[in-house]
């Protein structure tokens, strides 16, 4: 009798506790994600974590996520990738495996992203890619794939317009100058395509390694070419190195300049020599765009300021965006469907088409975004959009570092 | 091709020529006086680099200025480093050497990459753009200065080894380490002061590139492998030899990319290795000993 009761006395316990456990669980999704944290990379990953962490955290603060009457959080798990794609995918598989993790944000790079990609299609997850916009990622036939980048190879195309039509100074001439990987090649060939199209000359055309100490040479062989523009696509390292060793050489040409000049460091690093170099972007903090989770374009930036110190570049703005697109996506399924599954999510992401702080998301039937690019400018004050003119903000400024003034 | 632009080639060629040989002699300085490759070698040229920026960032010190302390710096780094650590090793199995310092290696980048974070860095000084002209040609000032840092620091090393008697105690060493001992220099002291040298002078070369190209902490492996093809070019412990093969391997690097492409930058030193070791495997200056 008494080692009965003993026996009943700890089921009960047992059972309760299991019970209690059922009734404390909060209703959670979970996102992940596998993203350069460190490497050659890690500027770009560091920035668009900071626009993950920040959408999440403005969501479950303000309880926007609801299926149906009930409240759900986010919950968002990250791992370093190191900028190595072999990890990523790696990274994406323990995500799915071990974490259980169902809705993945893409990592950065194309070359990351193709592998990470390939485990997430195989594996019926969804992603939306976050940091990568070669179309060959999106000519897979693969369903669980979106973009929020357009096609890569428009970036420069705003920018190749606007030199187009300048008067003072006349830009006929161009020079491209391109890091040797998937990436960049891919902007270039975009970029050529455009520029021939424009009827421009293309007087020096140089592919360099990744990892480049000095590109004086390219330069002074372009500036020998007799080249009246530069355009340059590259991660940020090499972006860097370009734009230093240009004000070094003394090379004053109009520049654009693809990934870089959008972060606030360059304009910390470079200061004023920063002024009147061209980058593109998908989106600027300047747009008229708005949104029930962040307000504005202008809006979402200053919180980023508050949170994180820095106006808000791209990567940040995309970030969010990524998470924001899940969240519509989940409550879209949720309506449709009424539940939550890797299926249901898909189909809401392919039929999206929301307004948000980061303009319209809405993907094509390949998953890329329906949008293209801005050419944005540097000048005194911060960064502008200065093409197309529907969306420009100041006036294009064809000037170069205060020395060359 | 216009005359102007081989010789600013010339000019890019003989400025990163003339920090592929501080780096290198170091190198090469380590390698010939106690048997050892300093796989970590890059590491302190990268954080020679940082030490420059951040005096610049933060106390506005004048890069080349910054020298100053950078120097006796990493020397005393080297030499502790050497005397309480690798000393432990040194005699062991070379493989296990190149581990240990592979694996110093990965520490050190790592430590840089948590302290540091990824970023890139940049020095923009008020002088960074500013140019003469030599007739025709466009020279910047501050990679003139950089080669004349990197002739005058080379040149002061090669006077410290045939005119000190430190000096001519580690060529001794690097000669023949048995009679060396035997005529009563201490061998083990003589090694963490070769090795703090080897760091010293390399990280001349760091705080210079730093002058001139974004810096980050992953860098460093990069200038080993420029270091190891330099040194079997110019001959193991060849100081002589390490300079003019920095200075080789920048001019290569330049002028495959202007008469050939870009592309064969990272190449032309692999091709510059197998080409000497076939031809020449003691290198050019190749000798026994340190010279």
């Amino acid at each position: 009798m008494k080692r009965f009761c003993v026996l009943t006395i700890i089921s009960a316990v047992i059972f309760a506790s299991t019970i209690s456990d059922g009734w404390a669980k909060e209703n959670v999704i979970r996102l992940g994600a596998a993203i350069s944290l460190s490497g050659k990379l890690a500027q770009e990953g560091t920035s668009t974590v900071k626009g993950f962490e920040l959408a999440v955290k403005t969501i479950n603060e303000r309880g926007l996520l609801k299926l149906g009457n009930e409240a759900y959080k986010l919950d968002l798990k990250v791992y370093d990738d190191e900028g190595n794609a072999h990890t990523c995918a790696k990274l994406v598989e323990k995500l799915i495996a071990e974490d259980k993790i169902d809705y993945i944000l893409g990592p950065y790079s194309t070359t990351i992203t193709l592998p990470a990609s390939t485990i997430t299609e195989k594996n019926h997850r969804v992603m939306i890619v976050v940091g990568a916009s070669v179309i060959s990622i999106f000519t897979r036939g693969y369903k669980y794939l979106f973009g929020l980048y357009p096609d890569a190879k428009t970036s420069a195309d705003p920018t190749l317009e606007l030199f187009s039509i300048s008067k003072n100074p006349r830009i006929k001439k161009l020079a491209f100058l391109t890091q040797n990987d998937i990436f960049a090649q891919y902007l270039r060939e975009g970029a050529v395509e455009k520029a021939k199209a424009q009827g421009f000359e293309i007087v020096s055309d140089q592919t360099h390694p990744t990892e480049a100490l000095d590109l004086s040479t390219e330069l002074r062989k372009a500036q020998a070419a007799g080249m009246e523009a530069l355009i340059q696509s590259s991660h940020f390292n090499n972006a860097y190195l370009v734009y230093k060793q240009m004000l070094e050489l003394g090379i004053r040409v109009p520049t654009f300049l693809n990934v870089g000049p959008i972060f606030p460091r360059f304009r910390q690093d470079f200061g004023d020599a920063a002024d009147y170099v061209f980058t593109a972007a998908v989106w600027h903090e300047s747009m008229k765009t708005k949104c029930s989770v962040f307000g504005t374009a202008s809006e979402f930036s200053e919180i980023v300021k508050k949170t994180y110190g820095h106006p808000a570049d791209y990567m940040n703005g995309i970030g969010s965006a990524g998470v924001l697109s899940f969240m519509y996506a989940f409550m879209d399924a949720y309506k449709k469907d009424g539940k939550i599954t890797p299926d249901t999510v898909r189909d809401a992401l392919a039929r999206q088409d929301v307004q948000s702080f980061f303009g319209r998301i809405k993907y094509k039937p390949n998953g890329i975004r329906d949008a293209s690019f801005l050419s944005i400018q540097l000048q005194p004050g911060g960064s502008f959009i200065v093409y197309p003119k529907e969306y420009a903000t100041r006036n294009v400024v064809y000037s170069t570092s205060k020395a060359g003034n | 091709m216009d005359s102007i632009l081989i010789i600013q080639v010339l000019i890019a060629g003989l400025f990163i020529g003339g920090i592929y040989a501080c780096v290198s002699m170091g190198f090469s300085l380590i390698w010939g006086v106690s048997s050892f490759v300093n796989v970590a070698q890059g590491e302190f040229v990268m954080l020679s680099a940082f030490i420059t920026y951040w005096l610049f960032r933060l106390l506005h010190v004048d890069p080349f200025v910054s020298l100053i302390f950078v120097i006796p710096t990493m020397y005393f780094l080297g030499y502790y480093l050497e005397k309480y650590l690798i000393d432990k090793i040194i005699a062991v199995d070379p493989f296990i050497t190149i581990l240990f310092t592979f694996g110093l290696s990965l520490l050190i980048s790592n430590i840089a990459l948590r302290a540091f974070a990824p970023d890139i860095r940049v020095i923009i000084t008020s002088y960074s753009e500013a140019n003469i002209k030599v007739g025709r040609i466009p020279i910047p000032i501050i990679r003139m200065i950089i080669f004349l840092f990197a002739l005058t620091v080379s040149g002061a090393l090669f006077l410290f080894l045939k005119k000190t008697r430190i000096g001519n105690a580690i060529r001794a060493a690097s000669q023949n380490r048995k009679a060396a001992i035997t005529m009563g220099i201490d061998i083990r002291e003589i090694f963490a002061i070769t090795f703090g040298i080897g760091i010293a002078i390399t990280s001349v070369g760091g705080s210079l590139l730093a002058i001139v190209s974004p810096i980050n902490p992953l860098m460093g492996l990069s200038f080993v492998l420029k270091a190891f093809v330099v040194s079997v070019l110019g001959g193991v412990g060849s100081l002589r030899g390490a300079f003019i093969g920095g200075i080789v391997l920048g001019l290569c690097e330049n002028y495959s990319s202007l008469f050939l492409s870009s592309n064969f930058k990272n190449a032309i030193a692999a091709v510059i290795l197998v080409l000497i070791l076939i031809v020449r495997p003691k290198g050019i200056f190749g000798e026994r000993g340190v010279e």
